[in-house]
């Protein structure tokens, strides 16, 4: 299932992120902070992360008489199909600035 | 709260509203984030953009629907037109088995010049008992690897069957 996630760098940025602390749930709006998504773009890739089960979203209780708020982290799967990707795409990326150089 | 603040909530609650299942799991959620972000233009593009992923989920979810119907349609035709084929080709293969069948009893009609009793032995020989025996163990044979060939023989047998006994009970 993992394998038909499309890459983005955004995508890589959203792993990245979950990966700073793996066990830990984070908020939307902190993700949007550390990478510096907006909500337009964050969202999607929250949901698409979601839909491939990559990622698991709770809702947390806060203070009492207050809607609780949504939180995320990488599911085993994800976490594993993030390492591999990440894994690939700075492999994938140091090539490509490796080949330019030699290029210029 | 102010208006830039209750402007976004409200964009965000009108779409949430109008948004699926699934839509407004997602809506209320960035909705949820609206009360924790510094600053009301901030806010006000968060929603914004959060209006701009609900639409597009909401797009995406409805062109995932519509191709996965017209799939299943395409499908259901490919499996009726599939089991047609089968059919025709056991009425067909029926067809050719009692065509040999009458070929063979007018060849014998014809040069082994049968008498009246012989004649109408080899008759219903050749015309029921011959073909119904072929049609069954073709059945048989085929009901499990093509169930629609086998209901094709079936079917044609059933037609022989039934024209032999309306035969024989009119004309004796």
């Amino acid at each position: 299932m993992s394998s038909r996630l499309r890459l983005t760098a955004q995508t890589i940025q959203v792993l990245d992120a979950f990966l700073e602390d793996p066990k830990e749930w984070r908020y939307g709006y902190d993700i949007s902070r550390t990478t510096g998504l907006k909500s337009g773009t964050l969202y999607p890739i929250l949901m698409r992360l979601a839909e491939y089960k990559l990622l698991e979203a709770n809702w947390e209780a806060t203070e009492a008489g207050k809607p609780p708020r949504h939180i995320y982290r990488l599911t085993p799967d994800g976490l594993r199909a993030a390492r591999e990707h990440i894994r690939s795409y700075s492999i994938r990326h140091a090539w490509q600035a490796a080949l330019e150089g030699v290029r210029s | 709260m102010s208006m830039t603040r209750k402007l976004a909530s409200r964009v965000l609650t009108i779409l949430i509203r109008h948004s699926s299942g699934e839509g407004q799991l997602w809506g209320n959620a960035m909705l949820r984030e609206l009360d924790f972000i510094q600053g009301d233009l901030a806010a006000l593009f968060w929603a914004f953009g959060s209006t701009a992923a609900l639409c597009r989920h909401s797009v995406t979810s409805r062109l995932r629907t519509l191709g996965d119907q017209h799939f299943n349609e395409t499908f259901q035709i490919k499996r009726i037109a599939r089991k047609t084929t089968g059919i025709v080709s056991g009425v067909v293969v029926a067809g050719t088995v009692l065509a040999l069948c009458v070929g063979i009893l007018i060849g014998l009609i014809r040069f082994a010049s049968l008498q009246q009793e012989n004649g109408r032995l080899a008759d219903r020989l050749l015309i029921v008992v011959i073909p119904e025996t072929l049609y069954v163990v073709g059945i048989i044979t085929l009901w499990r690897r093509r169930k629609s060939v086998a209901l094709g023989i079936l079917l044609a047998g059933m037609i022989l069957v039934t024209h032999a006994i309306i035969h024989f009970a009119t004309h004796g």
